[in-house]
């Protein structure tokens, strides 16, 4: 009896020694942080394609209007316009370890707000990160979800906060992996 | 047989007990993913018409397709019958409610919409909630009613999440949307 007791014991053990780690592991996840700084940018202005989209498009009469000042000439992105911007990425704030790059680009939508695309290109792997960003002097911080990887990061899965830095002109990046 | 008794009720214990782990997970994993249904009235839209882009593309690419395949051209030089042609992009900014009656605002939602062929699309999305953000994609028909999107990631309260997101039209020309959240592990 005693011996079939000790093999379940131990079984249950066994058992709560896996899900504990598992259990760890989800709540931890893995947090990397990069410095980036900032390598090319080109904005593309679709001003006439936003004006030939108000007299020539696929909708009925009683389409919602257009964002007023749509094509005003303004500075800043319009809905439509993209921008791109190109990164390096370091691993310290002294920018003297050069791990990878980074690509946004990035489609306006409405306020100077864009949908951005992220593309990190790492040392053992690249990362995809995807979300809004509020373009202009309002920014602050912006926190994309991270939806994909290869490599080391294949699967990659959680958000990543970039945040300007006090140091030398740059963007912190903070990756928050499940 | 006295002593054996309590050692008995002890091993059915742990036997209960180890079956019921993989009992609880099992029905947890099965367990349907909460749905989050908001309602969402459109406030804004921006077509682009990139009609010069097409034709430019027509004589200057790096490909060697036919570009008769590419663009379809009347007499008149422009683009025959109805749009959205491919390379048009579309932007709709929605506000979010979360009832039918569209009293209580919950958020917004932004879609991006990209045409490739046949008038349809890959649209880029996210929702922008109290608790967070949700980001889905996929294909959309231009004009079709229904559409589901995958949701793809999230952020804070959403971190990590996955699923669908099934969109029907609604009441007061109103878009209901029906996220199934998955995979959080906060």
């Amino acid at each position: 009896m005693s011996g079939r007791l000790a093999v379940a014991l131990a079984a249950v053990a066994t058992a709560a020694m896996l899900a504990v780690p598992a259990a760890q592991a989800t709540a931890k996840g893995r947090s990397l942080v990069y410095y980036a700084k900032p390598t090319r940018a080109q904005f593309i202005n679709h001003a006439d394609d936003r004006t030939r989209g108000l007299r020539l498009n696929p909708f009925n009469a009683d389409v919602l209007p257009p964002p007023p000042k749509a094509n005003t000439g303004k500075k800043g992105g319009r809905a439509g316009d993209n921008a791109l911007f190109s990164f390096r990425l370091y691993a310290d704030s002294s920018l003297r370890r050069l791990v990878g790059t980074a690509i946004f680009s990035c489609t306006f939508n409405f306020a100077h707000e864009a949908i951005c695309e992220g593309d990190f290109a790492l040392s053992h792997g690249t990362m995809i990160a995807m979300g809004p960003a509020q373009l202009d002097s309002s920014f602050t911080e912006m926190v994309l979800p991270v939806t994909g990887g290869t490599g080391r990061y294949a699967g990659a899965h959680g958000q990543v906060t970039s945040m300007p830095s006090i140091f030398k002109n740059t963007q912190i990046m903070h990756f928050e992996l499940v | 047989m006295s002593r054996a008794l309590p050692t008995r009720c002890l091993l059915a214990l742990v036997v209960l007990v180890a079956a019921a782990l993989p009992v609880t997970a099992a029905s947890a994993a099965s367990h349907a993913a909460p749905k989050l249904r908001v309602y969402a009235v459109p406030r804004t839209v921006q077509f682009m018409n990139h009609a010069d882009d097409r034709l430019r593309g027509m004589a200057t690419n790096p490909f060697k397709f036919k570009s008769e395949t590419a663009v379809i051209l009347g007499d008149n030089g422009k683009e025959k019958g109805n749009g959205p042609f491919p390379g048009d992009d579309i932007l709709y900014g929605f506000k979010l409610f979360s009832d039918a009656k569209l009293t209580k605002p919950t958020g917004t939602a932004l879609f991006t919409c990209y045409y490739e062929f046949a008038k349809r699309a890959t649209c880029d999305s996210y929702f922008d909630l109290t608790k967070g953000l949700l980001l889905a994609t996929g294909q959309v028909q231009f004009g079709g009613k229904h559409f589901s999107l995958g949701i793809t990631g999230g952020t804070q309260a959403y971190f990590g999440a996955l699923g669908q997101v099934d969109s029907v039209p609604a009441a007061r020309n109103a878009q209901r949307f029906d996220l199934r959240v998955t995979g959080q592990p906060k």
